[in-house]
C-alpha cells in the first residue's frame, strides 16, 4: 500500500498533466495558486437522462398505487423496495439538490476542518465512499428496525408513508443540514453549536437534557434486548458468546496480529456462527434449563456488562465488538434486502387496520397521530444523528459539496433499512404477529372472558398458547379481506409442508424457531426475527434452518444493541467526570481509577433504573416504555431542528427558514401532543397519571390482594416515574425551544447576522462530490495528485491518482 | 471475455479497497506517510507498527447511535 503512495514515486508532474477542453477547462474551478479545488456540476438534460427519470418516476408511482390503492387483496412487499427506491432517488436528486443550491450553497473554495487541521487522527480528509460507510454504521442501528415491527400493528401504509415522507422531509434535511453547519463550525458539536447560537444558559440545558434523554434512549433499546432473550437458551449462548469471542478478538489484535482487522472480524464472525449452530445443541440439552434466565435477571446482567465494558480498556472489549457488530450489521442488512427481492414475500397485512383510529392496539397504545410518528422515529426522523454525527462526520468530509451524499445521502439509506424491516413485519400472520406483541397482562385480560364462560377443568386445562389464541378471538382487528384475524403458520412435517393454524401454531413456531415459547416476546426484534428468518429459509436452508435464522436475526439485533450500550456508557461517564471535575478536579483525570467507577456506576444506574422498571411492568414494558423512547429522540430532533432553524435565519436566510422549519413545526406538533396525552389523557391506557389515579383507587379500595395488589403498586410506582419524565423532558426542551425562537426573533428584529461560520479560508483540496465521480472530475483527480498537497492525498486512493 | 475480467477485477480490487480502508487496516501506511512529509518539523523517528497500533488500540471507538 505504501508503495503506491503519490508522495513515494515522483516522476515529472509535467508528463501527468491531463489535457482538457475548453469547455472543460471552463468547468473547473481553481483557487488563487491555480489548485483545482472543485468541478461545477452543470450537466445538461439529455433525452436519455429525462427518459431514465421519467421511468424512475413512473416505477415510482406504480408502486405507490399497488401500495395506496389495493383494498381486500394482497400486497407484494417488493413494492415498498420499489417505492422506497424510486421516492429516494428523486428526492435526492431534487429537493436535495434544491436545499443545497438555495440554502446551503457549498463553496468548495473554503477550506473544510479536515484540511483546515489535518491532524490524521479525528480531522482526517477521508475518501467520501469510506466517510459515507462509517456515518451510515455510525446512525444506524436497532432502531429503525424496531419501530416499523411496532408500527405495522396499524397497517403497512401509514408506517411506510411517513419512513418515506419523513425521510425525504424532515430525517434526512436534519441530518444533512446538522452536518453542514458543523462543517462550516470546525466540527462542532450540537451541543456546543446550541451554546453559541443560543448563548450559555439555553445550551447548557441543551446539553443536559440531550444527555438524559440518550440514557433513556439506552434503556429503552437495552429493553428490547432483555425481551429477546428472556427464557431462551439459544438466544443468550448466541448473544452471551459475543463477550469471550470480543475478548480473543481484543487479545490477538493487541498481541498476536496488530492492524488485521479484517482477519479478526473473519475469525470473529466464524467464531459467532459456531456459537450460534452451539447454542441449538445447547438448547436441547440439559443445560437449557440453567439457561432459562427472567427478564430481572437478564437486566442485572446487563447492567454489570455495561459497567464492566465501559471500564475495561477499549481495547480489550469495545473496539472488538465494534468491528463484530458492524460487520454483522452490513452483512445482514444486505442479505436481508436480497430475501426480500428475491423470496418476495407477500403481505400478511392490510394497508390499515383498525388499531389505526382506536386506542387498543396491544404493541403500543395510542392513536396514529401523534404515536405513529413516534413510535417510528429511528428512520424518518432521528434527533440522535445529530448529537452522534455532529462530532466526527464534520471532521472528515473533504469537501463541502460531499454534504448531500453524506447526510442527506447516509439517512436515505437508514430509511431504506426501516422500510425493509416493515416488509419483514408485513410479511408475518397477522395472528402471530399479535400474540408476539401481546404483553401476557393482555392475554389474560382479552381472554377473561372466554375463559370465565369455561368449566374449572376447561380453563385449568389451557395452555399459554390456548390463551393467547383465545385473546386473538377477542383481538377486534380483521386482516386484509376483512375477516377476524386468524393463526396460521407454514412448516414441514417429514418434508411435507403442512399449514397449523391457532393454538399449535403458535406452539409449531416456538418449535420451528428453537424456543419454549414466542408468545408475548413484545420489543419488536423477536417478532422482526420471525419475519426475516421466514423469509431467508426460502432463500437457504428451508424449513429446518427457521431456527438458525430466528436467532441470527435475534443476535443482530442484539449486537447492535449492546454496541449502542456499552458506547454510550462509556460516553455518558465521561460526561459525568467532566461535570465532576468542575468541583473534585481529581475527576477530570480519565485514568483515575475510582472517578471511572463512580462516572460509570452513574450512568449505568440512571439506565438500569429505567430498565428495571421496564421490565417489572405489569403491563408490559415495551407498552409504555417505547413511546417514551420515540419522544425522547424526536424532542432531540426538536432541539436540532431549532438550533438548525435559527441558524439558517441567522445567516440571513429567513426566505429558507421554512426547510428546517416546516419538520420542525411538525415534530413540535407530534412530540408536544404525544407527551399532553402521554401526561394529561384520560384514557387510563394513553395517560400516565390517569393510569396513576385509577391504580390508587384501585389499591385504596382494599378489594385487590397477592398478585393484583403487588402489580397494582408497580403499576403505581412506575406510571408516577414515567409521568415525572414525560413532563420533565417536554418541559425542558420547551425551554429550550423557545430559547431558539427568542433568539431568532431578535435575529430578525435587529437583522444582525453576524455569522459563527468560521472566517474563510482558501481550499487547497480537490475531491469528487458524487460517490462515483464524474469522467472531469476523475480526470481532474489525476491532476490534483500530481500538482497538489501532499499531506492531503494520503487518505486517497491510489487507484484514482494514476495517470 | 477479457474486457469482462478486468471489469470482475476491477469491482473487486474496488471492494478489497474499500473493506480495508472501512475497517482501518491501512492506518499505519497513512501514518508513515504522514511522517514521511512531516520529517522536516521533527517526526524524525516514526512509531514502528507494534507501537502504532497499540496506541491506536487505546483511541476511543467511533459513536453509535441507535
Amino acid at each position: 500500500m505504501a508503495a503506491t503512495l503519490p508522495t513515494q514515486a515522483e516522476p515529472d508532474p509535467a508528463s501527468q498533466l491531463p489535457s482538457y477542453t475548453a469547455e472543460e477547462q471552463a468547468l473547473i474551478l481553481r483557487n488563487d495558486e491555480g489548485i483545482p479545488v472543485s468541478v461545477t456540476d452543470k450537466k445538461p438534460w439529455t433525452p436519455l437522462k429525462i427518459i431514465v427519470w421519467a421511468l424512475i418516476a413512473l416505477a415510482g408511482a406504480a408502486g405507490w398505487t399497488a401500495l395506496a390503492i389495493s383494498r381486500g387483496e394482497r400486497v407484494n412487499t417488493v413494492w415498498f423496495v420499489v417505492v422506497a427506491v424510486c421516492t429516494f432517488a428523486i428526492a435526492y436528486r431534487f429537493y436535495a439538490l434544491y436545499i443545497e443550491k438555495r440554502l446551503m450553497r457549498p463553496n468548495d473554495r473554503n477550506a473544510v476542518p479536515s484540511e483546515r487541521v489535518n491532524n490524521g487522527r479525528d480531522f482526517d480528509p477521508t475518501d467520501r465512499r469510506i466517510l459515507f460507510g462509517h456515518h451510515f454504521a455510525a446512525i444506524a442501528g436497532a432502531g429503525p428496525l424496531v419501530g416499523p415491527v411496532l408500527a405495522a400493528q396499524m397497517g403497512y401504509l401509514p408506517g411506510t408513508l411517513w419512513i418515506i415522507v419523513g425521510v425525504v422531509f424532515a430525517g434526512a434535511v436534519q441530518d444533512m443540514l446538522a452536518l453542514f453547519f458543523s462543517i462550516r463550525r470546525g466540527g462542532r458539536s450540537l451541543g456546543q453549536m446550541a451554546r453559541d447560537e443560543i448563548g450559555r444558559v439555553g445550551g447548557t440545558v441543551a446539553m443536559v437534557i440531550l444527555l438524559l434523554l440518550g440514557t433513556f434512549a439506552v434503556a429503552v433499546l437495552a429493553l428490547v434486548v432483555v425481551n429477546a432473550l428472556a427464557e431462551s437458551p439459544w438466544g443468550v449462548v448466541a448473544v452471551g458468546s459475543t463477550i469471550p469471542i470480543a475478548l480473543i478478538m481484543g487479545l490477538y489484535l493487541r498481541y498476536f496480529r496488530p492492524g488485521r482487522v479484517l482477519e479478526v472480524s473473519v475469525i470473529g464472525f466464524v467464531l459467532l456462527m459456531g456459537a450460534l449452530v452451539a447454542g441449538r445443541q445447547i438448547s436441547q440439552s440439559s443445560w437449557a434449563e440453567h439457561l432459562m434466565f427472567s427478564p430481572v435477571t437478564l437486566s442485572w446482567a446487563l447492567m454489570a456488562y455495561g459497567f464492566v465494558a465501559a471500564i475495561l480498556p477499549v481495547w480489550l472489549m469495545l473496539t472488538p465488538r465494534d468491528y463484530l457488530s458492524t460487520l454483522m450489521k452490513v452483512g445482514t442488512i444486505f442479505v436481508l434486502a436480497l430475501g426480500i427481492v428475491l423470496v418476495r414475500p407477500w403481505s400478511e397485512i392490510p394497508a390499515l387496520t383498525e388499531f389505526a383510529s382506536n386506542t387498543k392496539g396491544p404493541a403500543f397504545a395510542g392513536t396514529l397521530f401523534p404515536f405513529l410518528f413516534i413510535t417510528i422515529a429511528c428512520g424518518a426522523l432521528s434527533g440522535m444523528h445529530a448529537v452522534i454525527v455532529s462530532g466526527t462526520s464534520p471532521k472528515m468530509i473533504q469537501k463541502e459539496s460531499q454534504t448531500r451524499l453524506i447526510g442527506y445521502g447516509g439517512m436515505l439509506l437508514e430509511a431504506f433499512v426501516a422500510v425493509m424491516a416493515m416488509a419483514a413485519a408485513a410479511s408475518i400472520n397477522q395472528g402471530v404477529y399479535f400474540s408476539m406483541n401481546m404483553s401476557a397482562g393482555s392475554i389474560d385480560t382479552l381472554a377473561a372472558p372466554v375463559i370465565a364462560a369455561m368449566s374449572p377443568e376447561e380453563a385449568a386445562a389451557l395452555t399459554p398458547a390456548d390463551k393467547a389464541a383465545i385473546a386473538i378471538g377477542q383481538l377486534d382487528v380483521t386482516n386484509a379481506a376483512g375477516e377476524a384475524v386468524s393463526i396460521e403458520w407454514e412448516t414441514a412435517e417429514n418434508g411435507v409442508v403442512v399449514t397449523t393454524t391457532g393454538a399449535e401454531a403458535l406452539e409449531q413456531i416456538a418449535r420451528d424457531c428453537g424456543e419454549p415459547s414466542i408468545i408475548s416476546r413484545t420489543g419488536g426484534a423477536p417478532t422482526l426475527a420471525v419475519g426475516m428468518a421466514n423469509i431467508l429459509r426460502q432463500l437457504l436452508g428451508g424449513h429446518s434452518m427457521m431456527g438458525f435464522w430466528y436467532h441470527f436475526a435475534i443476535l443482530f439485533e442484539a449486537l447492535f444493541i449492546l454496541t449502542t450500550i456499552d458506547a454510550c456508557t462509556r460516553v455518558g461517564r465521561f460526561q459525568v467526570t467532566d461535570v465532576l471535575g468542575n468541583w473534585f478536579p481529581k475527576f477530570k483525570n480519565p485514568s483515575w481509577q475510582p472517578g471511572a467507577w463512580l462516572g460509570t456506576a452513574a450512568v449505568v444506574a440512571l439506565w438500569g433504573s429505567i430498565l428495571l422498571m421496564g421490565v417489572t411492568d405489569p403491563m408490559g414494558g415495551i407498552k409504555s416504555l417505547f413511546p417514551m423512547f420515540g419522544i425522547a429522540n424526536q424532542l432531540i430532533a426538536a432541539i436540532a431542528l431549532s438550533v438548525i432553524t435559527l441558524m439558517v435565519i441567522r445567516k440571513g436566510y429567513l426566505r429558507w427558514a421554512w426547510v428546517p422549519g416546516l419538520p420542525l413545526i411538525w415534530d413540535i406538533a407530534v412530540t408536544f401532543t404525544a407527551s399532553y396525552q402521554k401526561i394529561f389523557s384520560a384514557d387510563p391506557a394513553l395517560g400516565y397519571w390517569k393510569l396513576w389515579s385509577v391504580t390508587r383507587q384501585a389499591i385504596a379500595s382494599g378489594s385487590l390482594e397477592g398478585q393484583a395488589l403487588a402489580n397494582a403498586q408497580a403499576t403505581l410506582r412506575n406510571s408516577a416515574i414515567q409521568g415525572t419524565l414525560s413532563i420533565v423532558f417536554v418541559s425542558v426542551t420547551a425551554v429550550v425551544i423557545v430559547a431558539a425562537a427568542v433568539k431568532a426573533v431578535q435575529t430578525i428584529r435587529t437583522k444582525d447576522t453576524t455569522t459563527s461560520e468560521d472566517p474563510f479560508m482558501p481550499s487547497r483540496l480537490f475531491a469528487p462530490s458524487h460517490f462515483l465521480a464524474s469522467r472531469l472530475e476523475r480526470k481532474v483527480e489525476k491532476e490534483y495528485a500530481a500538482v497538489g498537497d501532499p499531506a492531503l492525498l494520503i487518505g486517497r486512493r491510489a487507484r484514482d491518482l494514476k495517470p | 471475455m477479457r474486457l469482462h475480467l478486468t471489469g470482475l477485477g476491477r469491482f473487486w480490487r474496488s471492494l478489497v479497497w474499500f473493506v480495508r480502508e472501512l475497517a482501518g487496516e491501512t492506518a499505519y501506511d497513512r501514518y508513515l506517510a504522514r511522517c514521511r512529509l512531516a520529517e522536516a518539523q521533527g517526526c524524525s523517528r516514526p512509531l514502528t507498527a507494534a507501537e502504532f497500533w497499540r496506541a491506536r488500540g487505546d483511541q476511543e471507538p467511533p459513536p453509535r447511535c441507535c
